[in-house]
């Protein structure tokens, strides 16, 4: 309802800022690690999101989902263009689920997960993301990264057999 | 060089510093002017579209209808001609004075049998329709057939050559080459990061000394691989050159080098 208002009306678009704004600020925050960037960066989300609302269709995602896909274009624009840190939050839980997936009875697996993690390829590490750390089901993750959701299986599978080869290296 | 950070926790950030961050008023702002700019775009693309279209449809206007009254009966003067001669053998060496001669020599013929029954446009009409074209080639083919062929030969085949090409081929045979490849062949250990898996294909020439020369990396699959391929093709076994005739020649020769990692 909102959204539709919102096609006729961008200030009608207002609720659904106020409503997802914090949470997209903390999705760009944990991936850039500054805050005024993070704001800019949001800013430019909603401003894409209000300039393409119009196209906007529902494929059976929450808003936040749409949202959540433009915040992670934004900010690997971001990283292309000024090529500075990327930041993964790695929570003990995070690491606990990723590890019980690919080592699951090797307790000193942690440390070498962590390197692993910043030796793999950024898209492999988006998949890994999405699926492990933030918990979004398949269908949501490929919606994010712009691919079908069997195309974000086969993906995530060869970014974990990456892994753990790089695992076995180091 | 890779740069990712790994943070044990998020980091941190009041509700209220974000909200801090909110500024609903700006975006609105930049939308609208971006609305506008993008309708200014639309419409001057929508005004050049049109333009681009008008002058293209007045165009094609003037050229079809301004010319037409004189341009298409000699056209299809033209095509009768054209056809005509398509009927007859093709004949490269004519002398143009032939042609003036026997048109004159058929006209008068033309004239001598039928002149009772035509009147001076008609015989315009003859002079270019297909009937005298077909006489002057009858005329042209009553020439001697030995000087005929002598003359199409003449033009179909100037001078035949042969030449025999020997492809360059490994003094050991290939199947050596191929086996010497296998075990020589080191897969980058830095590859194993990236599971990097594929083929390089090598161009290489080989000279008339049967050295090799020129390695060109034809399909890359990064510098470690292409110096691993470039080494191989260095130190492979020597190579009898190409020739032709007999006598050596300069040849290049393409190898695809397959990384496989082993499990």
């Amino acid at each position: 309802m909102i959204i539709d208002d919102s096609k006729r009306d961008p200030r009608k678009f207002e609720p659904l800022y106020n409503r997802y704004h914090s949470k997209i600020f903390r999705v760009i925050l944990n991936r850039v690690g500054v805050k005024d960037v993070a704001a800019e960066l949001t800013s430019n989300v909603f401003f894409k999101a209000l300039n393409k609302i119009k196209s906007y269709k529902h494929k059976g995602f929450s808003i936040y989902t749409w949202l959540y896909k433009i915040a992670v274009n934004e900010c690997n624009e971001y990283f292309r263009k000024t090529g500075t840190t990327k930041y993964v939050i790695l929570e003990v839980q995070h690491l606990t689920n990723l590890s019980e997936e690919i080592a699951p009875f090797d307790h000193d697996v942690h440390e070498r997960l962590k390197k692993a993690l910043t030796l793999i390829k950024y898209k492999d590490l988006e998949i890994i993301r999405l699926r492990f750390f933030e918990s979004l089901s398949f269908k949501e993750a490929a919606e994010i990264m712009g691919i079908s959701e069997g195309n974000g299986k086969v993906r995530l599978y060869r970014a974990l057999e990456r892994l753990k080869r790089i695992m076995k290296v180091t | 060089m890779k740069k990712i950070e790994i943070l044990e926790h998020p980091i941190r950030i009041s509700e209220a510093e974000i909200d801090s961050y909110k500024e609903y008023t700006t975006i609105l702002d930049r939308h609208q002017a971006h609305s506008i700019k993008a309708d200014v775009f639309r419409r001057l693309w929508k005004g050049i579209g049109f333009t681009i279209l008008t002058v293209f449809v007045v165009g094609r206007t003037i050229y079809y209808f301004l010319p037409q009254g004189e341009h298409i009966p000699q056209q299809e003067g033209d095509k009768n001609v054209n056809q005509s001669q398509d009927e007859t053998p093709p004949v490269r060496d004519q002398d143009p004075k032939d042609t003036v001669t026997l048109s004159e020599l058929t006209l008068t013929e033309e004239e001598k049998s039928s002149n009772e029954f035509r009147d001076n446009d008609q015989d315009e009409d003859i002079a270019t329709s297909p009937v005298v074209v077909d006489v002057e080639t009858k005329a042209l083919d009553n020439e001697p057939e030995a000087e005929l062929s002598q003359k199409k030969e003449h033009l179909v085949s100037p001078s035949k050559k042969e030449y025999i090409y020997k492809d360059a081929v490994p003094k050991e045979g290939i199947p050596n080459l191929y086996e010497y490849f296998e075990t020589n062949l080191k897969y980058p250990e830095s590859g194993l990061l990236d599971s990097i898996q594929g083929d390089v294909i090598v161009r290489f020439t080989i000279m008339k000394s049967g050295e090799i020369n020129t390695i060109f990396i034809e399909k890359s699959l990064g510098d470690l691989f292409d110096e691993e391929a470039v080494r191989l093709i260095r130190n492979m076994p020597p190579w009898e050159p190409a020739s032709v005739n007999g006598s050596p020649v300069n040849s290049r020769v393409s190898v695809p080098l397959h990384f496989r990692i082993e499990k």
